[in-house]
Parts: C-alpha cells; sequence; structure tokens
C-alpha cells in the first residue's frame, strides 16, 4: 500500500512535467494503466518490478520532453490557433526548440574528441563532487534552519560564573528559569529541561539504558513543535512519557500502537502518549525520552544543573535580551534572601547570563570547520575549473577555423554560440551526474565514519537543494568556457590566411594560460600548507596521553532502577558485587568503577577550601567518587601517597587530589596529610583528608589547554551525600579481546539483575577516537582536498608547458639550426616555468597565511604560520611544480632542428 | 489534422493502429496486445504509449470511444481507430507487404527463396 502511493507520486510528479494539454487528456489513464501494469511486474518479482519502474519513469520523463517539444512545434504551424497575438512569446520557444535540436550533433561533436571529453568531464566531475559533498554537510548542519517555528527567535539560555572560572557552559537554575518566566518581558516563552538517563524495561526485552530529560510542558510550544504521533504533554499530572523518533523506529520499528502502552522507566510505570519527529533534540541528540515536570521557586536543587531554551519576542536582540536577564539574575539574592546557597553562588560566581541563537548552540564549533572545508573543496574546483578551461583553450584553437570556415559559409554569430553552448551544456550536465554520484558516495562515507558529536548528524544527506545549486555551478562553469572561442574577435579571414598562429590573439591566450596555472600553483599551496597544519594537529593530538593508560580496558555504564534500589546503601552494594563477579571473570586484570571516568566531559562541582585557607576562599573542583581499586585499574599514577584502601566499611572521610588540585589548595606543595573542607569553610565544613594525589588525567578532552580540578572521593564516605551512586561507570582491563569481555560482563550483570542496563560499552580507542573526531573529519579531508588540487595542478601544468613547447617548436628549431644549445632552449622553458611558479607561489604564501588563521581553533599544538609546514608544503608544491613542467621542457631540448622547422 | 501525409508513420504507430483495427482497447490493453502481436519485441513504457496514442489522436487516426459494456469502467479511456485510421493503416500494410515482396526477390526473406 505504502509503496503503490510512493509510485504514484512519483508518476504524478513526472506527468506534472508534461503539457496542461496531454494530461488533462490523457493524465488519468497514464496512472490507470501505469498501476495495471506496475501490479503486474509486482507478480513477477522485487527485481523485475525495479526495473520496470525505472523504464516507466524513464519512459515519462521522455515523453514529457517529447510532448513538450510537439507543443511547441504545432505552436509554430500555420494557422495554429495562437495566431499572432503570442508572436514574441512565439519567437522564443523556437530558439528552445532550435537548442534542443542543437543536442544531438553536439553529443556527436563531443564523441569525436572523447579525450577531451572524459578529461573535461572527470575533472569538472571531481571538483564538482567534492564542493557538492562538503555542501551538503554544509547545508545539512548549518545553513538549514533547525526544525523548529521561526527558529532564528530561539535562543539557549546559557551562563557563566566567571568567579569559578567558566565563562559559560553551565547551564541555568530553577530559580533563574522562574525568574525569567514570571518577570522577562523580552522573552515570549521558556522551557526548562533536566538530562538523566532512565533504565527502560518493557515486556521481556533487555533492559536498555537511554538518555531521558524532564522537561517543561511548555517546551513543545516554546520550540513550535507538534508530535509526530500521538500529543504533548498537557499537563505534569500523570506519569506519561513522549518517545523520539530514534527510538521509536528502533525499538518499537515505528508502530502507532505504541501509544498508550506503559513502559517501565527506572522502576515507575509511564504511558506513552506521543512520539517526536525526527530532529527534535532537546537538550540534545543523546535524550531519547522525555517526562513532564512544573518546576516552581520551591524546587530544592538550587544548582546549574538545568538547560533552558527560550523564545524571543519578534524584533529583539540578543544584546538587550543579555542586559534583561542579567538584571534578573543580580536581583535573586533580594528574591530568594532566604536560599543562601543562591545568594552565595550569585555573589561568589559573578553570575553572568549567556543567551545564545539555539542554531549556535546546536552546531558548536563544527559550523566553522565545515565552512573551512567549503572553502577547501571550492579551491580544490577553481584548479579543476582552471585545467578544464585550459583544455577548452587548446580546443579553442583547432575550433577557430571552423569557426571561421562556419562564419564564411554563412552562420550566424547566435547559430555558432548555441553550437557551443550545447556542448557546454552536455559538459556541464555529465559532469553534474558524475559529481552527484561522487557527493552521494562521498556523504555515505562521511557520515559512515561522521563523529558521533557532530551536530545533526542524522538529518545529513543530499537532497534537491544541493542538487539544484551544483547544476548550476556545472552549467555556469562549462557555458562560461564554451564562450571562450567566440569571443576571440579574429577576423574570419584573417584566421583563414594564418591559421591562427603566432599573433596577437595567441600571446594572449598564453598569458590567460600563464594566469590560470600561477593561480592554480596558489590554490595548491593554500590547501598543502593547511593540510599539512592539520596533520602536525592530529599528530599532536594522537601523540598527546589522556594522562592514563587503560589501552586494552573495556568502559561501560550500568544504571539501576531508582525503585529497586532506593537507598545508597544498596546502590553502593550492588556495584561492589558487580566488581567482585567480573573480577572473577577468567582473564580479567583489575577492575573498578566511578561516577565519572576521565573524557566523559562535566561532572559534578562544588567548591571546596583547602585547611588553614581564608573562609571566602572557596576552590570549584569536580567531585568523583571512585572506588579502591579506580588508579590501578586505569593505570592513572599516583605521584605522592596513596589510593584508599577499602570500598567497605564507614568512616572513609580520606580524598585524592589530582596533581593541579593539590596544587592550587596547597601552593607550597604537602598536600598529603592535610585536610580539605566541604561547604564553606567555616564551623559547619566537612573536613576530609588528603590521602593522596593522582596525576592529571584528562577531563574532557586531551586538547583541553586545563584539565579540570579533580578531588576524588571513597564511594562509601557516608557524609557527602550529592553524588548520586544510581548510575555507575565501570572500567574491565582484560588480557583478552574487549568484545569477548563484553559478553561476559552483560552476562555477570543479567545473572545479578535482568533489570539493569549496561550502556556504553566502548574502549579507550572509542572514547579517544570520539575525542579526536572534528579534527580527524578536517584533517582527513582537507589532506584529500589539497592531494586532488595538487595532482590537478600538476596536470595543469604540464598541461601548459606542452602547449608552449609545442608552439615554440618552431622557433626553437630556427635556434638550434642557427647554433644555439639544446640546454639554452631547455633553460628558456624552465624560466618561463620558474617565473609563473613562483608568482603562484607569492599568492599562495599571501593566500595560505590568510587561510591558515581560519584553522586556529582547530590546530593543537602548533602556530597557524608554522614555519616547517609552509617549508615543507613549499617544497613538495616546487618538486611538483617544477617535475611537471620538466617532461615537456626535456622536449624542447631533445628537439632535431630539421623535424621542428618542417612542422611550420 | 496536421499530418497532411498519412504514410509517414512510425513502426509502433502501425502497430498501434494494428491492434486497434482489433477493436476499441484501453492503454493497459493496447500494451499487452503490441507486446502478444509483435511476439515480446515491443513492449513500449506507458509514457511511450500515450505519447503515440496523443499523436495518432491529433492525426484523427484514432479517437476516444465509448463503452457500454458491463466491464467498461467509467474512468477507463478507449480507444478507436477511425475511418481515415484504418485507410492509413492499410496503405502503409500495403506498403510493408510490397517492400516484404521486394525483400524476397533480392532473397533477403526465406520461404521460397
Amino acid at each position: 500500500m505504502d509503496q503503490t502511493e510512493r509510485v504514484d507520486r512519483i508518476v504524478a510528479l513526472l506527468l506534472r512535467l508534461h503539457p496542461a494539454r496531454f494530461r488533462e487528456r490523457y493524465g488519468e489513464a497514464v496512472r490507470e494503466t501505469h498501476g495495471l501494469r506496475s501490479a503486474e511486474a509486482r507478480r513477477a518479482g522485487r527485481w523485475a518490478h525495479a526495473t520496470f519502474r525505472l523504464r516507466e519513469y524513464g519512459g515519462l520523463a521522455v515523453s514529457a520532453l517529447r510532448e513538450h517539444w510537439s507543443s511547441r512545434e504545432s505552436g509554430q504551424a500555420p494557422g495554429g490557433r495562437d495566431g499572432n497575438a503570442h508572436d514574441t512569446g512565439k519567437r522564443a520557444t523556437v530558439s528552445m526548440g532550435g537548442n534542443v535540436r542543437e543536442l544531438g550533433p553536439a553529443l556527436r561533436r563531443l564523441l569525436r574528441t572523447p579525450g577531451f571529453t572524459l578529461a573535461s568531464v572527470l575533472m569538472l566531475g571531481l571538483g564538482i563532487g567534492a564542493s557538492s559533498a562538503v555542501y551538503t554537510l554544509v547545508y545539512s548542519v548549518v545553513l538549514r534552519p533547525l526544525p523548529y517555528r521561526a527558529p532564528d527567535r530561539l535562543v539557549w539560555l546559557d551562563h557563566g560564573a566567571p568567579g569559578f572560572g567558566w565563562d559559560r557552559g553551565i547551564g541555568i537554575t530553577v530559580w533563574q528559569y522562574v525568574q525569567y518566566g514570571g518577570s522577562s518581558r523580552l522573552l515570549d516563552g521558556i522551557a526548562l529541561a533536566q538530562r538523566s538517563a532512565v533504565t527502560l524495561v518493557e515486556g521481556t526485552a533487555a533492559a536498555e539504558r537511554i538518555g531521558h530529560a524532564t522537561v517543561t510542558p511548555s517546551l513543545a510550544a516554546v520550540l513550535g513543535v507538534s508530535p509526530l504521533v500521538g500529543r504533548w504533554f498537557e499537563d505534569t499530572a500523570g506519569h506519561d512519557v513522549v518517545l523520539s523518533h530514534s527510538l521509536w523506529q528502533r525499538r518499537w520499528n515505528s508502530d502507532p500502537a505504541v501509544l498508550g502502552r506503559l513502559l517501565r522507566l527506572s522502576g515507575t510505570d509511564y504511558r506513552v502518549i506521543g512520539v517526536m519527529p525526527p530532529g527534535f533534540a532537546m537538550p540534545d541528540r543523546s535524550i531519547e525520552l522525555w517526562t513532564a515536570r512544573e518546576y516552581t521557586a520551591a524546587w530544592p536543587d538550587g544548582g546549574f544543573n538545568y538547560h533552558a531554551v527560550g523564545r524571543m519576542r519578534p524584533g529583539v536582540t540578543l544584546v538587550a535580551l543579555q542586559a534583561e536577564l542579567q538584571s534578573l539574575t543580580d536581583r535573586a539574592p533580594a528574591v530568594f534572601g532566604d536560599q543562601a546557597q543562591v545568594a552565595r553562588r550569585v555573589r561568589e560566581g559573578r553570575i553572568t547570563a549567556v543567551p545564545v541563537r539555539l542554531s549556535d548552540h546546536v552546531i558548536g564549533s563544527f559550523g566553522d570547520t565545515l565552512w573551512m572545508l567549503l572553502g577547501a573543496v571550492l579551491l580544490v574546483l577553481l584548479t579543476a575549473w582552471a585545467n578544464v578551461a585550459n583544455l577548452f583553450l587548446a580546443r579553442a584553437d583547432a575550433r577557430r577555423r571552423e569557426v571561421a570556415v562556419r562564419r564564411a559559409i554563412g552562420a550566424s554569430r547566435g547559430a555558432i554560440a548555441r553550437l557551443f553552448l550545447a556542448e557546454g551544456a552536455l559538459l556541464g550536465a555529465s559532469s553534474w551526474v558524475l559529481g552527484m554520484a561522487l557527493a552521494y558516495t562521498a556523504v555515505r562515507t562521511i557520515t559512515g565514519f561522521a563523529p558521533l558529536n557532530l551536530p545533526r548528524a542524522g538529518e545529513i544527506a543530499l537532497n534537491a537543494h544541493v542538487a539544484l545549486v551544483a547544476l548550476a555551478l556545472a552549467l555556469v562553469a562549462t557555458m562560461a568556457l564554451t564562450a571562450i572561442p567566440l569571443s576571440q574577435r579574429t577576423e574570419a579571414a584573417q584566421t583563414l590566411r594564418d591559421g591562427g598562429r603566432g599573433t596577437t590573439a595567441g600571446r594572449a591566450r598564453l598569458r590567460f594560460r600563464a594566469g590560470l596555472m600561477a593561480g592554480q600553483v596558489a590554490l595548491a599551496l593554500m590547501l598543502l600548507a593547511g593540510s599539512g597544519l592539520l596533520v602536525r594537529s592530529w599528530l599532536n593530538v594522537r601523540g598527546t596521553s589522556p594522562g592514563f593508560h587503560a589501552d586494552n580496558a573495556l568502559f561501560f555504564e550500568v544504571g539501576l532502577s531508582s525503585g529497586d534500589y532506593p537507598d545508597r546503601e544498596r546502590q553502593a552494594l550492588f556495584h561492589t558485587e558487580v566488581a567482585a563477579r567480573i573480577a572473577a571473570l577468567p582473564g580479567v586484570d583489575a577492575v573498578a568503577f566511578a561516577t565519572c571516568l576521565p573524557l566523559d566531559g562535566y561532572c559534578w562541582g562544588e567548591g571546596v577550601v583547602p585547611e588553614g585557607g581564608a573562609a571566602g576562599e572557596r576552590v570549584v573542583v569536580s567531585m568523583r567518587r571512585v572506588s579502591a581499586g579506580f588508579f590501578a585499574a586505569l593505570e592513572l599514577p599516583l605521584v605522592a601517597g596513596r589510593s584508599f584502601t577499602t570500598d567497605a566499611g564507614p568512616g572513609a572521610d580520606e580524598v585524592v587530589l589530582s596533581e593541579r588540585a593539590a596544587k592550587r589548595l596547597f601552593p607550597d606543595g604537602s598536600a598529603v596529610g592535610r585536610q580539605v573542607g566541604y561547604g564553606s569553610g567555616g564551623p559547619d565544613a566537612q573536613w576530609m583528608r588528603v590521602v593522596g594525589v593522582a596525576a592529571d588525567a584528562a577531563t574532557t578532552s586531551v586538547m583541553e589547554s586545563s584539565p579540570e580540578l579533580v578531588v576524588y572521593l571513597p564511594i562509601r564516605d557516608a557524609r557527602l551525600e550529592t553524588v548520586s551512586l544510581n548510575r555507575m561507570s565501570f572500567i574491565v582491563r582484560a588480557g583478552r579481546e574487549p568484545s569477548a569481555v563484553a559478553i561476559s560482563v552483560r552476562t555477570v550483570i543479567r545473572e545479578i539483575d535482568a533489570q539493569t542496563a549496561v550502556a556504553r560499552v566502548r574502549t579507550l580507542a572509542d572514547v579517544l577516537a570520539a575525542d579526536r573526531a572534528q579534527i580527524a573529519l578536517a584533517t582527513v579531508l582537507l589532506v584529500l582536498a589539497a592531494a586532488i588540487a595538487l595532482l590537478l595542478g600538476a596536470i595543469g601544468i604540464y598541461a601548459v608547458f606542452t602547449y608552449v613547447v609545442g608552439r615554440r617548436t618552431a622557433e626553437f628549431g630556427l635556434r638550434l639550426a642557427l647554433g644555439a644549445r639544446a640546454t639554452h632552449v631547455f633553460r628558456t622553458i624552465f624560466r618561463q616555468a620558474g617565473v609563473i611558479t613562483l608568482t603562484g607561489f607569492a599568492f599562495g604564501m599571501a593566500g595560505a597565511a590568510a587561510l591558515t588563521r581560519s584553522l586556529a581553533t582547530l590546530l593543537f599544538g602548533v602556530q597557524p604560520l608554522d614555519a616547517g609546514v609552509f617549508l615543507l608544503a613549499s617544497v613538495i608544491l616546487l618538486t611538483i611544480a617544477f617535475a611537471a613542467a620538466f617532461v615537456p621542457a626535456r622536449r624542447a631540448w631533445r628537439l632535431q632542428p630539421v623535424q621542428a622547422m618542417r612542422q611550420e | 489534422m496536421k499530418r497532411a501525409d498519412h504514410d509517414l508513420l512510425s513502426s509502433l504507430e502501425f502497430q498501434v493502429l494494428l491492434v486497434l483495427a482489433n477493436g476499441p482497447a484501453h492503454g493497459y490493453a493496447i500494451g499487452k496486445a503490441l507486446q502478444e502481436q509483435s511476439g515480446g519485441r515491443v513492449d513500449p513504457t506507458t509514457g511511450a504509449l500515450y505519447h503515440i496514442l496523443r499523436r495518432l489522436e491529433d492525426s484523427g487516426l484514432v479517437e476516444p470511444a465509448v463503452v457500454r459494456e458491463g466491464s467498461g469502467d467509467a474512468r477507463r479511456r478507449y480507444f478507436r481507430i477511425t475511418r481515415a485510421g484504418r485507410r492509413t493503416a492499410s496503405a502503409e500494410a500495403s506498403h510493408l507487404a510490397d517492400l516484404v515482396a521486394k525483400a524476397r526477390a533480392r532473397r533477403l526473406l526465406g520461404a521460397d527463396g
């Protein structure tokens, strides 16, 4: 049923391309006949049906063209009903028909020079394919508006706390949400979301850990989105849940009957009421389930553990909004005077409102990378175009006689122009087809290995918009080239007489070619330098240790249903048992668990004070609970003291500091044995004794300039209740293949509690790969672009000098005959190559210096103007340029004078 | 109306006229009959078929037909050969027969040669 409808849509579309008169008379009949034949073909098997459909679509496309053509012919016929009223319109259609008629002969002419045609199509197709592939990324990720209503008015209401060292990215608190929602006059609406993860159990299927967000019901209205199926939250009364499109597809096979079903989420039953459309990603793509809650000022959690999105009223600027939100935040201590924590945070952290456009927030730094890559592939396209221009110039020389003859026998300029334009159109269309095929493959490859954190990755696909832009580009590029022979206004008679050789026009063409070649050198140098810098950065990133080793370790996450494990004691017991059982598995060397792992991003942060420090001297640290074997399992070396001795027993008031935290809290250098206070440092502070100092481990990325300060707490410390033990990350180090270990781990956990989900199973290599994804993507694509540009550039240089040598063969022959030495001829050619190459080189250097500055955010451990990289790029480029010029120059050297002169 | 010289029939046009000479038919049936008539060698796409039918209708060789049989679906568009169509087809057939005879004479065709 579904399939029939889709087929009908394509047929309907193709029918729409037919003239209206045809459609009115036969549209219905065509549809019916097609339907009957389609049903018949389907009975013959899938393959037969597929080929049938392709034939039918092709047939309809052709008949659309023929019908238009015929209707134009009949309109032109004498005595046609159109009469004289549409005289001008008629003339236009006549020339259109003429153009269409040019295509056949044009194709034959192109096929008569298959080398030229193939080379042009290949080079342009390559350029167009590469540009279209990257433009697809740019369009899908950056340019296409977010799938929400009036997305330019949506803002991500972020905050910063310069007092704690964060300029942005800390999110929002509930009290700010209440303040903004109640008092902002510039916001039209605001919604709050809190990210978490739940364990989904439904029926007998395996438990699954799924990204979940608790949101205010206002979210759908603020974004202007309605569910694909079912409804969104109307209130927060019931236990309702809304699914993401991806989860619905994956787990329920897009079955609408999922509505009304009961799902057990971390121990509580929720009823499915709706499914959101694809592309709805709030707060981000990892969230696949939403439940509703309304937050009020009475909400106990005053921390920055939330995300908010707002809709600005029309005409409001971000600057105005920032000022308003800032004043509302600054007034918070007065409004929430009873909440000491709020007042303290605003004062100490110097909380600043940082509203950013939602699109900027979603796209993040990837936008710059993608634009840079688009720039790079457009340079490749230009290089390709320059080569094809060269080919056209060579051909134009040959064809000038043809043009002259045609003019001499009376062809109008317009007729000749049509002739060439038809060829251009054919070449453009063919390059476009090849380019689209290449782009399609490239886009699939790129999305296949695309970084997981690439925003909007699910929305990336070659689409009609990209295809049309590419088609326009292809046609403009080739049509411009076909105009070359027309622009040469030499007198027909003269051309016929001298065969187009040795004239001023010839020299002008050579200058043009030299310019093209210099341009290619410049473009290739820019791309080489850029990719060289990225390769250096990539090598630096690869060479940077995250601070720990655990190369063959397996990481995974376990989430407990809070219903079944209500208190911390039972949660800790569960994790301890899991660790013990895994440790008993054959081949397992070490097991440990922690609330937060290195390279896992932002963890719970709090302020601490050092023993003997001033009360106000709070330092914000990342607090992580770790099991006793954590440092050993991760191979994270301890630089002083020891780790925790056991995971059992109360009274563990010990902590281990990261090296940077130790230096910051105790600048005099002796942290072990001292105390760290949690709280304001006054009499109510809870003191913990430092037993060890661990080396710094990368907290969010190996490329971070300064890892967070970390305080490691033991699992069973009863004093600090703040860090939840619901979700725990495990590290298993084994001598065996990690995937085999993963299977055993799942079995062990299922045996202990079948309702517990194992999630995010990965190796250190996976973690590091995700961390390097952005720079890896940029490096691979830019190196590819540079390689293509270099190849095309070399071809271009070779072609130009082959031409130069060919043009001056007679002259060289004469010189040789008059006693010039062969080396002199060689030097003449080579000097010319040198001048052109060095001119291009100079421009390329300037361009590269400008280009690499735009790479700055991607670079790691290397400066945008790194001398080594620029030197290497120059050497590679000059070597290849001179090698490409050498071959034709050698031909000149080996000339036999008699032979050479005979050519004249 | 435009087509002045009816002997410029394409092979496919002639074959369609041949099918319709057997009685009115709709698009699907014409397609089927063309296939059978040619031993599977002629199998135009739906687009090509209606392009031919439109041209034949415009030339007055074929016209829409009203079929009153019980099986006739009101939506179905039936085609019928006109008198001019019959004349043209028959002229074409004798022209072809002529050619076949010539082919035979030049021993291009088996049978008696």
